[in-house]
């Protein structure tokens, strides 16, 4: 077991370093459109394009070869020098520090809040399947599943924030974080979040939980004596985490990479999400390449936890000397 | 709704201003009294291009509040060496008033330093006594600026990479080659800028015109090395630490994609000179200036309407809501952009085009009023030539209008197109217009596909067209990116050595060099028709022009008018000639010229200091909540 | 039995609401357990006996299901009016079961040693220590070597025979007053089967308990109940002490089923139709559509009630031949046919011992044709 959880470790790395190196590939084959920006606006008031791109090449170092560029982002990775972010002009280990405690202060909420939510009212839709109530958690996820993210957070914006003046309209960064204030300003994006993922966690649980609600071991709790809630939490909860462990991790991660972007462009919350979309779109490589060497992390710590939770939460499956 | 020209509040033709000589100059920095000058140098009270700062204001501005905006984008830098976008550059500014400003009616406001020249070919500048650094780099002297000037902007190579190198070099005319402009100490606290040939325009153009400066003391740490990345990373330079008492306000904090925020700088120089207008005497008037990123336009409005920023771009088709709301005022002002079609003349685009008569007989197709009115729901101006109505160089007896009153129609368009294109092989069958083998002509007109009301424009044009030329006019969606690369780049084909090329974007003559994919005509930019600076405008009717990507290759030679009227300094001669340039413009045609579209801003009720002029932004360090 | 009896159903209805419409499982069946006794209910699979034994501590899901009438009397008390609650505190501690299949019925993600202290700390506040001894001894108790050891195991880790006797031990965990076996043997080898019944009669013994054993297998019945009940459609056919019913089986069911039994009557032979349908079930008796004895009277009306036979009151049969005044001959034919020569060993009541009623080893099973299979006959091997 320990040497699993080794070998998986230093998969980890290799696949860290094959996806920076294609993500580095792949930016330094794209034309920059700042680039050819500069060059147009040079042209249009009488200058010259090519000296605009020249200077734009030795501003951003890229009028070095190819190789000697790989190699030196390379190495700067993995000692920890991030490098600079030319589209924020601050170095981008800081720039990652800034952006990540907003990311964290909605996401951690919506991922406690999804799972517990979702599982509680996926279990209780297994057990008290086809009654109205089974019927209304399923509308309602479903609903929150159908909806698009960032429409939603936009009317609820709108109704609430606007009209209503519930809530703030703009985030506002300075609130220390762990305040009333702050916990206000988060009731929406963490709604809109939540609305979303719960679906998948609710539908799935019902699921899991519904094949367990039948079993035999069921039966013979109740035959023991066990209560409902006992039941509930040991002898089927229990079973179905390790099916559930499946979609958590993903739960996580579809938090972490997709909906943060949508939530944090429409209510203008400076995170992980925003700096590395416009990382992108500025092509400010040695950010682009940090970003995704975060969200890479994260995913391959998150199936790494996955996998040995299994282990834990199955006696019947060991990974023994695979 | 009223029509846009009615919604531009014009200043009027502005008065004639001479030249200045190096009396006024010294006047102006204190040398003599104030009462003792005259009416005419335009830094007086009450004067008529000053728009509302008028002389019983001042009592009434009290310090107090800050001012919140709303940006869409976040800057990249502070460090202006660096970077050229108008939101870092806005976030500079707020600490940094640079050289001196351009008033709406073209007007200079000296700021840090005023100008003289006697002959517009030899400049000296003059920097004001009470200028200091921060961080310890002491006061501002005509060193720190010759210094930056020869060792960062016109070093060869550009080891900086400073953008706007370029502008400090210029063609000398003895050598034939691009030398950097000789620039001189001549005092502790003047320089002198001596230009190869004569040029009225160079106060007015960007690399004066608030211009920004930098304490030796920092840029000796890197020129010796050329150490770019030391000088992109310097702290100092990040954190506009060497402000000092230089502008209105301070670097507070910088949280990226959040807020930038600055405080009101006690030492600002302007309270403390003579021969300004009383309203700066406590400038600035807010405590606070905070800029807050909102990337989603809806929440940036929804801001804007429950009063948590209080000033915020608008969309023209939002603006009419915003109009009724009591808490928001909306300010319209003129932009000297120009929305126009661009007619491909090269090999890969339509050859008719090429011919005059075509181009003016298409001009009649459009219903320019119709693009103001509905498209851009009357904020904006209709365009008739490369110059706003409102410029000094538009001369209106001398443009020709087309596309509005009765120079409009199906009509007109028909047979003036029919008479332009008989002798080829295009002619009208019923209402189309069909080629030699009786084929339909169609033509396509591509838009940016990240732009909707682009969009709208495109398919009204071919609309028009449809119903007025009997062309068929097919619009495309492509993005910024891929236009620029497949259909503005110009190239000869691989192989062949065209005579002559201008650079990447007229790689040769049109029938030569054409871009990779075929067009015929396009909306996706917006030209700035200077109105300051026109002569920055003259590649675009050249037929070697570096920016001429289209091909047009002009009847008269419109250059020369720009390049006479480059060299002389009598400004009513100057006049004369750009407004014949530009007369002659709107008569080739070269572009379907469309309209000019206004700037729609939204600010809270209680802010004043603006008003509906082009760059109404230029004094905002006196503007002041009520 | 002078004694009050431990467990005493009375006209117990369980009915389930489905979309076909009521499904009468469960019609109107009455029965005794004394203490100290193992009652074994036989019939078919969809006789409605499972239903019976979960209905008791009210096991069955109760938004289909419902015990829409009778009594449970339990030690005095009527189960039937019981709150949720109470019955919990009931179930495990005084009445257990065992189910039929070991593989599923324990949970995978515990050890087995937790399984069984759950069962002892739902009810008794001990230290978890001491439920541990407690369960190791158990464990030990029921034949599991090393059990120490193997408290810590896993289900998984278990083979069938060993699973079902950790469900023994669970279910006996408490000291229970009453035990719900509901066919504990059939998924397990024949060699097995001998060994788990002789375990639970073992244990019986020890731990001074009743068991109502449910199943279809005459050999089991024949080899550990006291009295027997005959089930079919959700009725009692018959009932009585197991040597009244083996030797003079009253009603045509019970004949039929035991001329099934190769040794007896024919052999291999089968009854012949289907059971009736659950929701629309037929007037009259239950069994009529398939009774070689049927008459009119037995297909109007209602099921008849239960007549004594030889006028004996505990020995009862539900067959319209019997009443007063009927003429029993019909069904039993002259003579007797209590199994031509298949003594019982009579030593003293204990009618315990291998190969009981002389029925053969091999091949008890019955093998009526039923509308519904419980697929348990998949598991048994056939000695050849």
């Amino acid at each position: 077991m320990r040497w699993y959880v080794v070998r998986r470790v230093l998969w980890a790395v290799v696949a860290t370093f094959l996806i920076l190196s294609v993500t580095w590939g792949l930016l330094a084959v794209t034309p920059n459109p700042a680039a050819e920006q500069m060059q147009f606006q040079a042209a249009a008031s009488g200058g010259s394009a090519e000296a605009a791109e020249e200077a734009f090449e030795a501003r951003r170092g890229l009028d070095r070869s190819p190789w000697v560029r790989y190699q030196e982002y390379m190495t700067n990775m993995v000692t920890l020098n991030w490098g600079w972010s030319q589209s924020r002009s601050q170095p981008v280990i800081e720039a990652i520090a800034a952006a990540l405690p907003y990311t964290a202060i909605y996401s951690v909420p919506t991922t406690i809040l999804s799972i517990l939510l979702g599982l509680a009212i996926g279990l209780y839709s297994a057990t008290n399947q086809y009654t109205k109530s089974d019927y209304a958690a399923t509308f309602f996820a479903f609903f929150g599943y159908a909806i698009p993210n960032f429409w939603f957070g936009i009317i609820l914006l709108l109704v609430f924030g606007v009209q209503l003046g519930w809530f703030p309209v703009v985030f506002d960064s300075d609130i220390p974080f762990f305040s009333l204030g702050m916990a206000r300003q988060l009731v929406l994006p963490v709604v809109v979040l939540v609305t979303g993922t719960i679906a998948g966690v609710m539908r799935y649980s019902r699921a899991e939980a519904l094949e367990y609600v039948e079993a035999e071991f069921v039966k013979t709790a109740k035959s023991k004596g066990a209560d409902g809630y006992r039941i509930l939490t040991r002898h089927i909860l229990r079973p179905a985490a390790v099916p559930l462990m499946t979609i958590l991790v993903g739960d996580i991660l579809g938090i972490f990479l997709a909906a943060s972007y949508l939530v944090e462009v429409v209510f203008g919350i400076p995170g992980l999400g925003q700096l590395s979309y416009n990382a992108i779109l500025a092509q400010d490589t040695s950010l682009v390449l940090g970003t995704t060497l975060i969200f890479t992390f994260v995913s391959v710590v998150g199936n790494l936890v996955q996998d040995v939770a299994y282990t834990v939460l199955d006696p019947r499956i060991d990974y023994g000397d695979r | 709704m009223p029509s846009g020209n009615d919604r531009r509040g014009t200043s009027g033709t502005a008065e004639r201003r001479g030249r200045r000589g190096r009396r006024d100059v010294l006047k102006l920095l204190g040398a003599t009294s104030v009462a003792g000058l005259a009416g005419c140098s335009g830094n007086g009270e009450g004067d008529g291009g000053d728009g509302n700062g008028a002389s019983t204001e001042s009592a009434t501005r009290s310090v107090g509040g800050t001012y919140v905006s709303a940006s869409s984008v976040d800057a990249q830098s502070l460090n202006w060496l660096t970077i050229a976008d108008a939101t870092s550059g806005s976030f500079v500014t707020a600490t940094l008033d640079g050289i001196w400003a351009i008033k709406p009616n073209r007007e200079i406001f000296p700021l840090w330093g005023d100008y003289s020249t006697d002959d517009g070919r030899v400049y000296e500048i003059q920097l004001r006594d009470n200028l200091e650094w921060g961080a310890g780099y002491g006061q501002m002297t005509a060193d720190d600026w010759v210094y930056m000037i020869q060792n960062v902007f016109q070093a060869r190579p550009n080891w900086s990479g400073y953008p706007n190198a370029a502008d400090w070099f210029r063609t000398n005319p003895e050598s034939g080659q691009r030398e950097p402009i000789p620039v001189e100490q001549t005092g502790e606290l003047t320089f002198e800028i001596r230009l190869f040939e004569v040029d009225p325009s160079l106060p007015f153009k960007p690399i004066l015109w608030r211009q920004q400066c930098i304490p030796r003391g920092i840029l000796e740490q890197y020129v010796e090395d050329q150490d770019a990345e030391g000088l992109q990373q310097d702290e100092e330079l990040n954190t506009l630490a060497y402000a000092g008492n230089l502008g209105p306000y301070t670097y507070d904090t910088w949280e990226r994609s959040a807020r930038y925020t600055v405080t009101r700088n006690e030492d600002y120089y302007l309270q403390d000179v003579e021969g300004v207008p009383d309203r700066f005497a406590e400038a600035p008037y807010f405590d606070q200036q905070t800029v807050r990123v909102i990337s989603e336009e809806s929440t940036r409005l929804g801001a804007l309407e429950s009063g948590e920023v209080d000033s915020s771009g608008i969309p023209p088709d939002k603006a009419n809501r915003f109009e009724n709301l009591p808490n928001v005022t909306v300010n319209v002002t003129p932009q000297p952009y120009l929305r126009m079609i661009v007619y491909n003349m090269r090999s890969n685009g339509w050859e008719p085009f090429r011919s005059k008569a075509v181009r003016r007989a298409l001009g009649f197709a459009v219903n320019k009023e119709s693009v103001v009115q509905n498209v851009l729901r009357g904020y904006a101006d209709v365009a008739q030539t490369m110059q706003p109505e409102w410029s000094d160089w538009y001369d209106d007896s001398q443009v020709e209008e087309f596309g509005v009153g009765d120079r409009y129609g199906p009509e007109e368009t028909r047979t003036r197109l029919e008479s332009a294109l008989s002798g080829t092989e295009y002619g009208y069958d019923g209402e189309r217009l069909v080629d030699g083998s009786g084929e339909q002509v169609t033509l396509s007109i591509y838009y940016d596909s990240g732009q909707p009301t682009e969009g709208t424009i495109a398919e009204f044009v071919a609309q028009e067209f449809g119903e007025n030329a009997g062309i068929d006019v097919q619009p495309e969606a492509v993005s910024s990116s891929t236009f620029q690369s497949n259909y503005v780049q110009t190239s000869a084909p691989d192989g062949t050595d065209p005579e002559w090329t201008a650079g990447t974007f007229n790689g040769g003559p049109r029938d030569v060099a054409t871009s990779a994919d075929s067009w015929d005509m396009s909306i996706n930019l917006q030209f700035n028709t200077y109105p300051f600076t026109p002569a920055s405008s003259k590649g675009f009717f050249e037929r070697r022009g570096g920016i001429n990507f289209y091909g047009y290759y002009p009847d008269e030679d419109i250059s020369a008018l720009y390049e006479e009227a480059t060299a002389t300094t009598d400004e009513e001669r100057r006049r004369e000639l750009f407004g014949e340039a530009f007369g002659l413009i709107s008569e080739e045609q070269p572009f379907g010229f469309l309209a000019m579209p206004s700037s729609v801003t939204g600010y809270a009720e209680s802010v004043r200091g603006y008003d509906e002029e082009f760059n109404t932004g230029w004094d905002s360090q006196a503007w002041y909540f009520a | 039995m002078s004694a009050e009896p431990l467990l005493s159903i009375r006209d117990l209805r369980t009915v389930f609401h489905t979309d076909d419409g009521l499904v009468r499982a469960v019609d109107g069946v009455s029965f005794d357990i004394g203490r100290g006794e193992t009652v074994c209910i036989v019939g078919e699979s969809g006789s409605g006996k499972t239903v019976t034994g979960e209905s008791i501590t009210r096991l069955i899901r109760t938004p289909p299901g419902e015990i829409a009438a009778g009594e449970i009397v339990f030690d005095g008390q009527d189960l039937t009016a019981l709150s949720d609650e109470a019955l919990r505190a009931l179930r495990g501690d005084r009445i257990a079961h065992v189910f039929q299949n070991p593989q599923g019925a324990l949970n995978p993600v515990y050890t087995v040693g937790w399984q069984i202290v759950e069962a002892i700390r739902l009810h008794e506040d001990v230290s978890k220590g001491a439920a541990r001894d407690r369960a190791v001894d158990l464990l030990d108790r029921v034949g599991i070597p090393e059990a120490t050891r193997r408290f810590d195991d896993y289900p998984h880790e278990f083979s069938g025979g060993m699973k079902q006797r950790v469900s023994i031990a669970m279910a006996l965990a408490t000291n229970p007053d009453l035990l719900i076996a509901d066919e504990p043997t059939t998924a397990l080898d024949v060699t097995i089967q001998n060994q788990i019944l002789s375990l639970l009669d073992d244990l019986q013994t020890e731990f001074d308990m009743s068991v109502l054993l449910i199943t279809h297998d005459l050999g089991v019945v024949a080899e550990v109940a006291d009295r027997v009940v005959v089930m079919y459609a959700g009725k009692v056919m018959e009932r009585g002490g197991v040597f009244d019913v083996f030797e003079q089986p009253s009603h045509p069911y019970t004949r039929a089923l035991l001329d099934c039994l190769p040794g007896r009557g024919d052999g291999a032979a089968s009854i012949g139709g289907r059971l009736p349908s659950s929701t629309d079930p037929p007037a009259g008796c239950r069994f009529h559509p398939r009774c070689e004895h049927a008459v009119d009277a037995c297909r109007e009306g209602e099921q008849p009630p239960d007549y004594a036979v030889d006028g004996d009151d505990d020995h009862v049969v539900s067959c319209v031949h019997y009443e007063p005044g009927g003429d029993p001959s019909v069904v039993r034919g002259g003579g007797d046919d209590a199994g031509s020569g298949d003594a019982v060993d009579d030593d003293g009541g204990d009618g315990r011992g291998s190969g009981a009623v002389g029925t053969p080893p091999a091949d008890r099973t019955l093998r009526a044709e039923s509308l519904g299979d419980d697929g348990s006959d998949a598991d048994r091997e056939d000695r050849a």
